[in-house]
């Protein structure tokens, strides 16, 4: 199973599935709610490796996810479009497409144990505009 | 992969056998409803204590440095250091976080008497109204 993600309206970056490892969808309500609240939030959570390229060859594009994390609120990129495919035997088994994603958490981990790096971001849909995600399943991979 | 601490003023350097793990973490409050202000920037460094075998009486490494910076008070100066972390691996810099008034939020030490070495945990925040100035880069020689 493999993973594609693209965020575009920013610096424009794409990870495939030598760099993500993980990808979680999480719709949330408040789990105290008496009846289906209004209060939805829409969650992903990719993760992923930080790959270093021998020589600088290839530019390091998860710093540009750091770099997103640490943007202020009054920047208009702060909200981008993220695309995330999930594929497996030339089918698209999920494609999420958030239009207005903004970074809640982002987490770099990096030790003398492992030969690379790993990072964790949590995006979430801008509340607001959570009707306008896209999900999608179950299509042939072009 | 090998990390290498330092602080400017006063200065503090950990060399690479010093430093084990280094997690760099964004946060906003988790049930906002849109992009806030309220951005924290926090460096975790997880390290060795080590113990110089070879002259008894020289400091193998500068933890204790950290130790005393963990016991300043707010009213100091000295509170707020700048900090680099660098992350190399194979002749590549991976990842340079740079915050440029750090401040400790928490500092620990632990010894064991299974371990032959003991290790610290500090962790890092950037003054927050001061967030403009974190720089992250990575991928250069």
């Amino acid at each position: 199973m493999g993973f594609r993600v693209k965020i575009t309206g920013g610096n424009d970056v794409s990870f495939d599935e030598t760099i993500i490892t993980a990808v979680n969808f999480i719709s949330d309500t408040p789990d105290t709610s008496n009846a289906r609240s209004t209060d939805l939030s829409v969650i992903l959570k990719i993760t992923g490796r930080i790959n270093f390229s021998l020589g600088a060859a290839v530019t390091d594009s998860t710093v540009e996810l750091a770099n997103w994390a640490l943007m202020p609120s009054d920047k208009a990129d702060c909200y981008r479009n993220v695309q995330v495919q999930v594929v497996s035997g030339g089918q698209i088994v999920r494609q999420y497409t958030y239009p207005n994603a903004f970074v809640m958490d982002y987490i770099e981990d990096l030790n003398d144990e492992e030969g690379v790096g790993t990072f964790t971001i949590l995006l979430k849909q801008k509340k607001d505009l959570t009707s306008k995600i896209e999900l999608k399943g179950n299509f042939e991979a072009s | 992969m090998a990390l290498a601490f330092s602080t400017g003023d006063p200065q503090i350097t950990l060399e690479e056998e010093s430093a084990k793990k280094v997690i760099f973490k964004v946060e906003i409050p988790p049930d906002s409803r849109a992009r806030t202000k309220d951005v924290g920037a926090t460096l975790t460094i997880v390290g060795k204590i080590l113990a110089d075998t070879s002259q008894a009486g020289n400091a193998a490494d500068s933890t204790a440095k950290i130790m005393e910076w963990s016991v300043v008070p707010s009213e100091k100066k000295e509170a707020y250091r700048s900090v680099t972390l660098k992350v190399t691996s194979g002749g590549i810099v991976t990842r340079q976080y740079e915050l440029p008034n750090a401040f400790i939020v928490d500092y620990h030490e632990d010894f064991e008497n299974d371990d032959g070495i003991g290790e610290f945990t500090l962790v890092l925040k950037q003054m927050k109204n001061k967030m403009a100035d974190v720089k992250v880069t990575g991928g250069f020689t």
